[in-house]
């Protein structure tokens, strides 16, 4: 079983290696079939642990080791990390594939070169979440932010691209940062990097070491899963072609934090601050996030805030301690988000890449399958029984709910509303681009060729799950927890029981959302309110959503430009200061050596005269040492 | 034939070391001030010349004192050592007239500061 | 055994020196290649576990003062002499054929890298001066003869000066050891068995900082660095900044440090290094933000990253020093690389300016993958061999002080910035005259085969440490 578990590493990297090194200029349908094929391979093998029932840390070889800091090379296989791995497989597989098609148009390099990337991507989110130590989480953390930055600059022909890709690497590197400093803390006060073996070195209550790791870490998850305020690259992200941003900014990678703080949940249950910091800015984030949404006119980066926001829920449920709760929204999260931008890829695909909304219009009718995939998705994200972002989502706010203590209720609320926006900014997004009448500004005129059948089928397998999926789990209707069984041997069991008042705000929650999702109907198509009118009712409150809270110019103002300038003043004073100061050392020794050689007359007869009077004065002074 | 070591015999005469040494200061300051005040090069070479021979006689006029012959030795030391100082001293010269008419050292100054 | 590591190039390199060109290389490249598989063997066969030096040699050199000729190899050493051979070897082989006076110019590399390899197999402190003095003089005259720029000849007089200030104070150091400590001997470990009282130490500990200071650079003597970096012809730039500078920080860890453990006077003055390495961190990494010459943006980033370096040793605890180790060696391959990264798209396209280079990537798609996996492992990313280096001294820098490791990591925030406006600067963005559309790729100028094959040794070494550290590590005991 060792060797299958490093299968799992081993076929996305073969691949990786294929795609990028053997085969780069070669056949185009080997890649095609290599690319997606090694990531069905790891999911065969993930299935092969899952069947076996394996759990276990397996050693390869010792990676440093140096006095007692002692790094394995090790998988940790348990249910946590098989869980993980089969959305990334899974999902993943699906995704990958779907990408045969949506990247049909570009040239063989460029096609060797996504596949290489999307394999490097799958093999580095893998090391992410089967790493046995922090210090290879971090390699894996740090390697999935690699390739989420060379995907979002694949088409690297482009500035804006490029720049997207350079911000999401430098911001992912500021949380890598802060993972590197916390696994510091965590080795330097217990000695230990493995996780079997920290764990439960941990303490059994809070103190600032803990509190202090478990900020540290955060830093790390806020940064990989774009919450406040480490969020401002993921909507640029969208740069990046749509598979993905379905594959890594939507399904997987953005999701990390979830999973860091899951697995480190022994250590957040100790801590009080932390980890009500991660309820917090989960719950802050998803609002921020669901409100910027409402105003976005790019399909794609809609659908960015509300990944953002969907994160928010699920560090929600984990800053809570719902932990199982917050895997099963990630899990969600993944089939329905995955779907969505899927779906939106076809339309893309079929627009000529065009992801502007207003010019959208028309699509149930000339993309009707599609389409229909796309409302599944829209429903689950609204929240609407029976899909499976209903079930995910109101058993996060369940468990928030019957928390029963003030934080319990106060991100419920939050979440509350979000839900309601997110149920009005999907119905804007559905109604708005694709139910409404084709727009003028159509940049493909007349009947739009529908994806083909390798795109279609992924997304019509995740609209199935999206549809079924929830009924693994059916808490919120007070049912069966399939996913809470499932991870009960890592997480522990759920220690917060069911309220009856709970099934009131699960009912009210999905009204509203309903509400509003339908309302969304009332200002695209019927008109009975005019957008534009209340666009000018609130202007500054769209002009601030629409600047997105003025975040990106408030850090080009706060870090961008004071960094810039710094650079030019420490170069100018490198010269000035340092250079000129070793330099006048040279050129006063210079000087004072000029000084000097006007002594050096030339005249023989000088020198002469200096040197008998030296001995002179030689013989005089020994004369007087001897008569004295 | 050894005598009595601080002796110096010319004929029946006893002669103290010191005039020895008088002679030799007397020829070092005439090589010396030779060396000062001459400006023509091959006097100053000779005056050199004047002055290690001055020292040449205290060498060998105290190791006739101490009866000791490492100061003869270093006599024929000091003239080996002249003799090579006279030979690259006048080589270097004739090459100066060669390239150039050179009647005063000082004319020689190109190596100021 | 290692006498003739050193002997071989030395000798080589006079030979060279007298050969006609097309001769001479031919010898060069065998004498750097024999050279680098000596160094192998000696490293093969290096048994880790074993603690103190290996295949040592020793014969009296000057008694009366107890100096021996006494060489020797460790773990810390080793891997040292391996890295200079390879980059010795990629120096000579980088040297084309038509090259002014190339005789003369590969002699003297060869006998720098026997300097180099002397230096870093000396057991004897007077031979270790000895070497040290050697290197530098045939680095002098490459530097003055061969150097590129305005006025190669002030960058040279720049490095001999400010090498030859600190090496000249440790040459008063040196004899202080001999006279303060109670062994009167030469002989390393014996010195360090014996080391003198903590306020002589002081004034030593400073008098060989200056020496190695300064070839490292430590902020702030760094000043010799960029210019020497630029006037510097490619295949001695390999050299100079691949393993020069690994000396500096070499004797601090072998002659420093062991011999002067307390330099306590008023203060602990170990304190001083670490903060003037952060500085040198974060300084260095402003520095490369704002240039726009490719070359100097890499001299630049090397001041950052030889920061981390200092800081490792100066932090006093194993995990700092064996990182330091580590991130000399890593160091020694990235630079390498990345100067010839440059020289290469130089030589292409006939500037170094990030600013004007845009978009070769389409044309160059073999040199752009070269060029990715370097600047990422420039950039310190996980899996490559610079993490392992940069994580190990910043966790020996925590148990100093924890703002010690705050304040390096300012570097690993910048690092990736200007590694990747160098990067894509060069490879990314528009290709002229197409600037919305990809082009297929018509590849030209694209890396030749003897390019991929000089840069693909430090490539697979980037992966090798990566993944497998302890190689080096392991060697390591203290």
């Amino acid at each position: 079983m060792s060797l299958v578990a490093l299968l799992i590493l081993l076929f996305p990297a073969a691949g990786a290696v294929f795609l990028g090194v053997i085969n780069w200029r070669g056949s185009r349908l080997v890649n095609a079939v290599v690319g997606p094929g090694v990531v069905w391979a790891a999911f065969v093998c993930v299935l092969i642990l899952l069947a076996n029932n394996v759990n276990q840390d397996f050693t390869y070889w010792t990676w440093i080791r140096s006095g007692s800091f002692e790094v394995p090379f090790d998988i940790l296989i348990d249910h946590l990390s098989l869980f993980m791995c089969l959305v990334v497989t899974g999902v993943g597989g699906l995704i990958v594939t779907y990408a045969v098609g949506y990247m049909e148009h570009e040239t063989d390099g460029s096609y060797a070169r996504f596949f290489c990337y999307m394999d490097l991507f799958v093999l580095s989110m893998l090391i992410l979440v089967l790493a046995g130590n922090t210090v290879f989480l971090i390699v894996g953390w740090a390697a999935v932010g690699l390739s989420s930055y060379l995907l979002i600059g694949f088409y690297y022909w482009r500035r804006s691209a490029v720049i997207a890709a350079r911000k999401a690497f430098v911001m992912n590197v500021i949380g890598d940062i802060g993972m590197i400093l916390g696994a510091f803390v965590l080795f330097v006060s217990y000695h230990q990097v493995t996780y079997l073996k920290l764990f439960p070195a941990l303490p059994h209550s809070a103190d600032a070491t803990t509190e202090l790791a478990a900020f540290l870490l955060l830093v790390g998850g806020v940064a990989k899963s774009a919450q406040l305020p480490l969020h401002t690259w993921l909507p640029d992200a969208m740069e990046g072609p749509t598979p993905v941003s379905a594959l890594i900014h939507a399904a997987t990678m953005v999701t990390a934090g979830v999973y860091l703080v899951a697995r480190f949940h022994p250590l957040y249950d100790v801590t009080v601050y932390a980890h009500a910091a991660v309820a917090i800015i989960g719950a802050v984030s998803a609002l921020f996030a669901a409100s910027i949404a409402l105003v976005q006119t790019d399909i794609k980066r809609v659908l960015a805030y509300s990944t953002m926001s969907q994160i928010g829920y699920m560090f929600l449920a984990v800053g809570v301690g719902a932990y199982s709760a917050g895997l099963f929204h990630l899990l969600s999260h993944a089939f329905f988000k995955a779907l969505l931008f899927m779906a939106a890829g076809n339309v893309i695909h079929a627009l000529h890449d065009d992801q502007d909304m207003r010019h959208y219009g028309g699509l149930w009718n000339d993309m009707r399958r599609s389409s229909v995939t796309f409302l599944v998705g829209s429903l689950s994200l609204a929240g609407i029984i029976p899909f499976v972002g209903f079930f995910s989502k109101e058993n996060v706010l369940g468990e928030a709910f019957s928390r029963g203590d003030t934080l319990g209720y106060a991100v419920w609320l939050i979440g509350f509303v979000t839900a309601v926006l997110t149920g009005f900014y999907t119905g804007r997004m559905w109604w708005f681009a694709f139910w409404r009448p084709a727009s003028e500004e159509r940049p493909v005129a007349g009947h739009l060729h529908e994806a083909p059948l390798v795109m279609l089928v992924p997304v019509a397998i995740l609209a199935v799950l999206t549809t079924i999926g929830g009924f693994l789990q059916v808490k919120a209707i007070g049912g069966w927890a399939l996913v809470d069984d499932f991870l009960q041997p890592v997480l522990g069991a759920e220690r917060i029981r069911t309220q009856p008042l709970e099934y009131l705000a699960t009912l009210l929650t999905l009204v509203l959302a309903a509400l509003a999702f339908g309302a969304a109907y009332n200002f695209w198509i019927r008109g009975t309110w005019s957008p534009a009118d209340w666009r000018a009712r609130y202007a500054w409150g769209a002009r601030l959503l629409e600047h997105k809270y003025y975040f990106d110019e408030l850090y080009d103002w706060v870090f961008v430009r004071p960094l810039g300038r710094l650079a030019a003043l420490t170069d100018r004073e490198d010269r000035s200061l340092i250079d000129t100061g070793a330099v006048d050392v040279g050129t006063y020794t210079e000087r004072g050596a000029g000084t000097l050689s006007l002594t050096q007359t030339g005249f023989l007869r000088s020198y002469v005269l200096v040197f008998v009077a030296g001995a002179v004065i030689a013989a005089g002074l020994v004369l007087w040492r001897a008569l004295a | 034939m050894l005598l009595d070591a601080s002796s110096f015999q010319v004929g029946s005469e006893q002669l103290d070391v010191s005039w020895f040494l008088l002679l030799a200061a007397a020829l070092f300051v005439l090589g010396a001030i030779g060396v000062l005040i001459r400006r023509n090069p091959l006097v100053m070479l000779i005056c050199i010349e004047l002055m290690l021979n001055a020292v040449n006689l205290t060498l060998v006029a105290f190791s006739r004192q101490l009866n000791n012959r490492e100061g003869q030795l270093f006599a024929l030391m000091t003239m080996t050592v002249a003799a090579a100082e006279a030979v690259v001293g006048l080589a270097i010269l004739v090459d100066i007239f060669r390239v150039r008419d050179l009647e005063d050292v000082d004319d020689l100054s190109e190596l100021r500061g | 055994m290692l006498s003739a590591t050193w002997i071989l190039p030395a000798l080589g390199g006079v030979v060279v020196c007298f050969l006609p060109r097309g001769l001479a290389r031919l010898l060069a490249i065998l004498v750097a290649l024999a050279e680098l598989a000596l160094t192998l063997v000696i490293a093969g066969t290096f048994d880790t576990a074993h603690h103190g030096y290996q295949y040592a040699e020793q014969a009296s050199w000057i008694a009366q003062f107890n100096v021996s000729y006494h060489l020797g190899v460790d773990g810390l050493s080793v891997w040292l002499l391996v890295l200079n051979a390879l980059i010795g070897a990629m120096a000579v082989l980088a040297t084309p054929a038509v090259w002014p006076r190339a005789s003369a110019f590969l002699g003297l590399m060869l006998l720098m890298e026997a300097g180099m390899a002397g230096v870093f197999l000396s057991v004897d402190l007077l031979l270790f001066y000895v070497f040290w003095e050697a290197m530098l003089i045939p680095a002098y005259f490459l530097l003055w003869l061969w150097g590129e720029g305005d006025r190669p000849s002030y960058a040279a007089l720049k490095f001999v000066l400010f090498t030859l200030v600190g090496s000249l104070l440790m040459l008063v150091g040196v004899l202080g050891e001999y006279v303060f400590s109670s062994a009167h001997t030469f002989d390393l470990p014996a010195l360090a068995a014996h080391p003198p009282s903590s306020a002589i130490q002081f004034g030593l500990f400073f008098l060989f900082v200056a020496a190695f200071a300064v070839k490292i650079p430590v902020w702030p003597l760094h000043s010799w660095l960029p210019d020497a970096y630029m006037s510097a012809p490619t295949p001695f730039l390999l050299l100079l900044a691949g393993v020069m500078g690994k000396t500096g920080a070499y004797g601090m860890l072998r002659v420093l440090l062991p011999l002067n453990p307390h330099p306590v006077n008023w203060w602990d003055w170990n304190w001083v290094m670490p903060v003037l390495a952060v500085i040198g961190i974060a300084w260095g990494a402003l520095l490369a933000l704002a240039q726009r010459d490719m070359k100097a943006l890499v001299a630049y980033s090397s001041i950052s990253h030889m920061g981390f370096i200092v800081l490792g040793i100066f932090a006093l605890n194993v995990q700092g020093q064996q990182g330091a180790v580590v991130q000399m060696l890593n160091h020694g391959i990235i630079v390498p690389a990345l100067f010839l990264i440059v020289a290469w798209l130089y030589a292409r396209t006939g500037s170094r300016d990030r600013g004007v280079l845009t978009g070769l990537a389409p044309a160059m798609p073999v040199l752009a993958g070269v060029f990715l996996v370097v600047t990422l492992a420039a950039l310190g990313l996980p899996g490559l061999n610079s993490f392992v280096g940069e994580f190990m001294t910043l966790l020996g820098a925590w148990q100093l002080s924890p703002w010690l490791a705050i304040a390096g990591c300012i570097g690993l925030v910048l690092a990736p910035i200007y590694m990747l406006r160098l990067f894509q600067g060069a490879m990314y963005t528009e290709v002229a005259g197409a600037p919305d559309h990809p082009v297929e790729a018509v590849r030209q100028n694209d890396l030749a085969r003897g390019e991929l094959a000089l840069i693909a040794p430090l490539l697979a070494l980037m992966l090798v440490l990566g993944l497998y550290p302890n190689l080096v590590v392991q060697a390591l005991h203290w």
